[in-house]
């Protein structure tokens, strides 16, 4: 039997199909909450994914992210409030087109978009993994540290607004990973001497923390208050399908390219895409003027490249191990906790399981329709669930999640500490996203370089020794010196009194 | 709250410190110049210059040297920050003794109460969540949840 009948009889069965819808309405209804991110819907599944098979454990979370992405366009479109980071590149754009009685339009738009994007991100998944994962099987340490080091980078350095906090991020979270005894020396490192340390901080109690406490905490210090819900008549969002797949079908394709390339880049991922996606949708249009006004054209192109970027973000996550956002950086924790290490290994060995994610894959795409059809239409109902409930339950179910990871009390303060760090970062305008990368990574850049290191005896020019690793190191390096010089040549001119940019993926 | 770049910095380079003298006492892997601290050394010169760059752009920004974000300034926004990090340590401390429901129950209602929820659906809601959850966590995804002082009564 081929490796492909044995994956859909890996997902073609019962319990995985309802453990994925079930999963999609959760998702539905984490991303449409204002305030409630996808990475979050992701970080509250996982304690209940720990009980479950491989397969529908990781089929959840791949249906999750997909759903959240999109219900992230319901808030964001209906009350200005993007549900998800991701969204907030058009955010402004489909409110405009709300106010002017066209939101289902938007929300139509959307939904169609993000659809067929994540088709296009699974098929560029499903051709480009098991080629890369051919040339993985070649790389040694060396490369690999890039490759680990090209992802932080990019993390730090290009999906924040300001490039020093974004490192900032990221030296927190590698120095978060030296905790414990897990190092090439096996030495036991910053433990103050407790025991619950020794094995590392748990990554999974941290991310709940950064990323679902420290947004409990947003919410409850702004009071946890109802939004208004708009009075807006929601139509068919059906209606006008057919003539935008004909008059956008350009904007669709650049989107789609721009969200897969972006996705596939390590360490960038969907909130990026959008932005880019949007702004190039623009330079390009003939209609420069609509923009802003509530003009479709933009948010199909972004739209498309979102979601586009939440498949292609899987291809270093599961060739190299290396996530390319938030949410493929705790799918690939929850990997390595199911024994399905990710790596190129991976599809050789295993290479049924990998046909069963991209199955997933692709029913999550499709059961988005349907499911997101209703969403819209009770777009109204979902954005009236009060917060001021929800938020409570939220924060017991963050405790018990950061509990179940290994049953211990400890993992809660684990929880708590970094809730209360993410919430200062947030206020200090330092990104969460290179911290969760710097956490995933610290071990892998480590035992990489002090490999490299020890093969060489020392020799630093080793890192540069093969070819595919010279090329990667090259364009690391380059992406470090670049706001260096920009930095300085700001300095000389004086004119650093001029206030940072805020740039997108600050969230 | 929003410290200026250059306070930010000065407490960076106090990370950058502590993990700098941290990480001089780790034993080098024998017959080997590197060792555990390399890496976290490499760490702390990091830290150090990124300290560096935020006192040089925190000085010439001329910010005040805290901003109290809008949260701050919301009725009950800091209350409410200080009674949520409460609860957890609440919970921290209490669990094994009381047992899940029975702290956790308190936790919720102390939230809901917060956030201006009545009394009476704050109880309902409080209770009816925590049953849920022992149910589903305890019994169906197999979390050891602490029973506590209800132990006696456990029913499964």
């Amino acid at each position: 039997m081929g490796a492909i009948e044995q994956a859909a009889g890996l997902v073609f069965q019962w319990d995985v199909l309802v453990t994925i819808f079930f999963a999609a309405v959760f998702g539905m209804f984490v991303g449409a909450i204002p305030g409630l991110t996808a990475t979050m819907a992701i970080a509250l599944l996982v304690p209940v994914t720990f009980f479950m098979d491989p397969i529908p454990a990781v089929g959840a979370m791949v249906t999750c992210a997909a759903m959240a992405i999109f219900a992230g366009d319901i808030p964001g479109t209906l009350l200005r409030i993007p549900g998800t980071p991701a969204s907030a590149a058009y955010t402004d754009e489909a409110y405009a087109m709300t106010r002017k009685g066209e939101a289902e339009k938007a929300l139509g738009a959307n939904l169609l978009y993000s659809a067929l994007g994540g088709l296009v991100g699974t098929a560029v998944l499903i051709f480009a993994a098991p080629h890369l994962a051919e040339v993985a099987l070649r790389f040694s340490s060396t490369e690999y540290f890039w490759m680990a080091m090209l992802g932080l980078t990019c993390a730090a350095f290009i999906s924040s607004g300001s490039p020093i906090k974004g490192l900032v991020s990221l030296l927190i979270g590698l120095s978060v990973a030296t905790i414990g005894l897990n190092n090439p020396a096996g030495q036991p490192r910053f433990t103050f001497g407790h025991t619950e340390m020794m094995g590392g901080i748990d990554f999974i109690a941290a991310m709940i923390g950064l990323f679902a406490v420290s947004e409990i905490l947003r919410n409850a210090a702004g009071g946890a208050r109802n939004l208004p819900v708009p009075q807006v008549p929601i139509g068919n969002p059906l209606r006008g399908w057919g003539t935008m797949l004909r008059t956008y079908w350009r904007q669709q394709i650049r989107g789609n390219v721009v969200g897969v390339g972006v996705g596939a880049l390590p360490g960038a991922g969907a909130d990026l895409a959008a932005w880019i996606a949007y702004a190039m949708s623009r330079r390009f249009s003939k209609n420069k003027e609509k923009y802003g006004k509530g003009h479709v054209e933009g948010i199909v192109e972004a739209t498309s490249a979102n979601n586009a970027a939440v498949g292609s973000a899987w291809v270093p996550a599961l060739v190299f191990g290396i996530p390319g956002d938030t949410i493929t950086a705790i799918v690939i924790g929850v990997l390595f906790v199911k024994g399905l290490n990710p790596g190129p290994t991976l599809f050789v060995f295993n290479p049924q399981n990998i046909y069963a994610i991209f199955l997933i894959f692709i029913l999550a795409n499709l059961i988005m329709i349907p499911l997101g059809y209703l969403a819209i239409r009770a777009g109204r109902q979902l954005l009236r669930i009060p917060r001021r409930i929800i938020m409570p339950v939220i924060l017991a179910f963050c405790m018990v999640g950061a509990f179940a990871t290994n049953n211990a009390v400890f993992n809660i303060g684990i929880m708590l500490a970094f809730g209360i760090l993410g919430f200062f970062m947030e206020d200090n305008g330092i990104p969460v996203a290179p911290c969760i990368l710097g956490i995933v990574l610290g071990g892998m850049v480590e035992q990489h370089f002090i490999t490299t290191m020890i093969r060489s005896d020392g020799e630093l020019l080793a890192f540069f020794g093969r070819p595919i690793a010279a090329g990667l190191g090259i364009v690391t390096l380059l992406i470090w010196v670049t706001p260096l010089v920009v930095w300085l040549r700001r300095l000389q001119r004086g004119s650093a009194a001029a206030p940072e940019p805020s740039g997108p993926g600050t969230a | 709250m929003r410290l200026n770049d250059a306070l930010l910095g000065v407490l960076l380079f106090g990370v950058a410190i502590a993990l700098f003298l941290g990480s001089r006492g780790f034993p080098s892997i024998p017959g080997q110049q590197i060792g555990a601290g390399a890496f976290p050394t490499v760490l702390s010169a990091g830290f150090a210059l990124c300290a560096t760059i935020l006192v040089i752009s925190g000085l010439r920004s001329r910010l005040p040297a805290i901003v109290w974000m809008d949260w701050t300034r919301e009725p009950n926004g800091i209350r409410n920050v200080v009674v949520i990090i409460a609860l957890v340590i609440f919970y921290i401390a209490f669990a094994r003794q009381l047992g899940f429901m029975l702290t956790m129950a308190p936790i919720i209602f102390v939230m809901l109460r917060l956030f201006g929820v009545g009394w009476l659906a704050s109880l309902a809601i409080a209770v009816i969540a925590v049953l849920g959850m022992q149910y589903i966590f305890g019994r169906f995804l197999l979390v050891p949840l602490p029973w506590g002082l209800l132990a006696p009564i456990r029913w499964w």
